[in-house]
């Protein structure tokens, strides 16, 4: 029954649902330098449940992060891990599987508990490894989160709700929505 | 004109620093950033400097103890005791308990990009002292009761990391408020002021966590009193290992290089021990 309503929804608001699991990640930190600082994010990510292992390039304060079989990536806590350390996070990819996934360009797709809406995208069928690139202000540098704005033509694109994002008519109720590209 | 002068040495100093990684993990002073939130830093800490009584030369201490909480991301506290000697008659010079202080301080700017950032904070430090006043120069490492509130300003661009520090200083010892209508010997208020520059000298490139961290640091510490008219300039170049990317030790020498300032040593060298334990205020979430 839940299948069926969450498939209505997907013809009715253009939301796909992936069968899949985010995997990998790969997170950059801004405003360090020192191994001490990165280190503090690094065991800030490790204490992460759903976080399997991370792997630390010190030199580009980058993180790779491999995720929990089944577990639900949440995006936002690991951004929140970055900032208790005192930093922010610059750039962050997400990495999933997909079997045959249509994604369109201002469509949503759910992976897991989450909902992301896609951007500056060709409307397409993946196959294999996807990278997801976030692009919610708070995810990039002041700089590239500027350009995006240029670039992005939507208004919703600086609101995090779903609705801002629908058509005029458009009904649903208010979720959290992460806006990305396809890298 | 002098501070013009300091000035110069500082920028042209921190110009250096430019050529490699510079590191805001500074020996004398605070930077703007925190302790991560959830994380705690204990930190050992003695200063010794030479001191004459009646003739007799003598090596006095004082010995610290802190830890720095991480609260959240943008505040910390730090309660801290300290033990000395140096307020001690001769020969006496058993360590006695001296002060005990709490340091709290608010990061309310921070600006961040890749290997980059500008931060901002204010913090406020009060101590109680079981010390007299007995010179001009006004600290608050415990040698009198006092309480200092300051702004903080840390630059990291690329290779290059300018702080600066700048505080008011009110002494809260009970002799400021005796009636007395004489002349007073010290002061009770003081702007102090810290300037500092890191920079990485090894490794060059990073390979691993447990690589050992060499830094060098290079300080300027300075007081003006604020009612009774004296200044003093110190430099403050110290060193620094980290190990694991969990503790530091800091080695460093401080010396006047101009004032007149009336205080116990013109000169003190410096060690510290530093073990930050990363996360342990919180449960696995």
């Amino acid at each position: 029954m839940k299948k069926f309503f969450l498939y209505s929804l997907t013809w009715i608001f253009g939301l796909s649902i992936a069968n899949a699991q985010i995997q990998t990640a790969s997170l950059q930190a801004s405003g360090l330098t020192c191994a001490l600082c990165a280190k503090s994010i690094y065991t800030n990510l490790t204490s992460l449940s759903f976080v399997e292992s991370v792997d630390t390039d010190l030199n580009a304060s980058a993180f790779e992060l491999k995720f929990k079989s089944g577990a639900d990536v949440d995006p936002e806590a690991l951004r929140k891990k970055v900032e208790d350390a005192g930093f922010s996070v610059s750039k962050l990819i997400l990495r999933f599987k997909a079997d045959k996934q249509k994604i369109e360009n201002n469509g949503f797709l759910k992976i897991g508990k989450f909902t992301y809406h896609f951007v500056q995208i060709k409307d397409a069928v993946y196959n294999g490894e996807v990278n997801i690139h976030i692009i919610d202000k708070e995810y990039l540098t002041a700089k590239d989160y500027k350009k995006k704005i240029t670039g992005v033509k939507l208004a919703c694109y600086q609101t995090p709700q779903q609705e801002d994002c629908q058509l005029p008519n458009a009904q649903v109720a208010s979720t959290r929505v992460f806006h990305a590209t396809i890298l | 004109m002098k501070y013009i002068q300091t000035l110069a040495i500082v920028v042209s100093t921190m110009a250096i620093f430019h050529t490699s990684f510079a590191q805001e993990l500074y020996v004398y002073s605070d930077p703007a950033s925190n302790v991560p939130s959830k994380s705690v830093a204990l930190k050992y800490g003695g200063k010794w400097i030479q001191d004459t009584y009646l003739g007799h030369e003598h090596i006095a201490t004082r010995q610290m103890l802190e830890s720095s909480i991480g609260v959240s991301k943008k505040l910390m506290i730090r309660p801290s005791l300290t033990f000395g000697n140096m307020y001690s008659l001769y020969p006496d010079l058993a360590l006695k308990f001296e002060s005990a202080s709490i340091y709290a301080k608010y990061r309310f700017v921070s600006v961040d990009d890749i290997h980059r950032h500008f931060r901002a904070a204010a913090y406020v430090k009060g101590v109680l002292s079981r010390n007299n006043l007995q010179y001009d120069e006004l600290t608050i490492d415990g040698d009198q009761s006092a309480v200092q509130a300051g702004l903080i300003f840390t630059q990291l661009v690329k290779k290059l990391a300018v702080s600066a520090n700048v505080a008011v200083h009110q002494v809260i010892d009970d002799e400021r408020w005796l009636k007395y209508s004489g002349p007073r010997n010290f002061g009770y208020q003081a702007f102090n002021y810290i300037l500092s520059g890191g920079y990485l000298v090894y490794p060059k490139s990073y390979s691993s966590y447990n690589q050992t961290n060499f830094n060098v640091y290079f300080e300027v510490i300075g007081g003006n009193g604020l009612d009774r008219k004296y200044s003093f300039v110190d430099f403050a170049p110290a060193i620094q290992l980290i190990f694991n990317s969990n503790t530091k030790v800091n080695l460093g020498y401080r010396f006047q290089v101009s004032g007149d300032v009336y205080r116990m040593a013109r000169q003190g060298a410096y060690l510290s021990v530093e073990r930050t334990f990363l996360n342990v205020l919180k449960k696995r979430s």
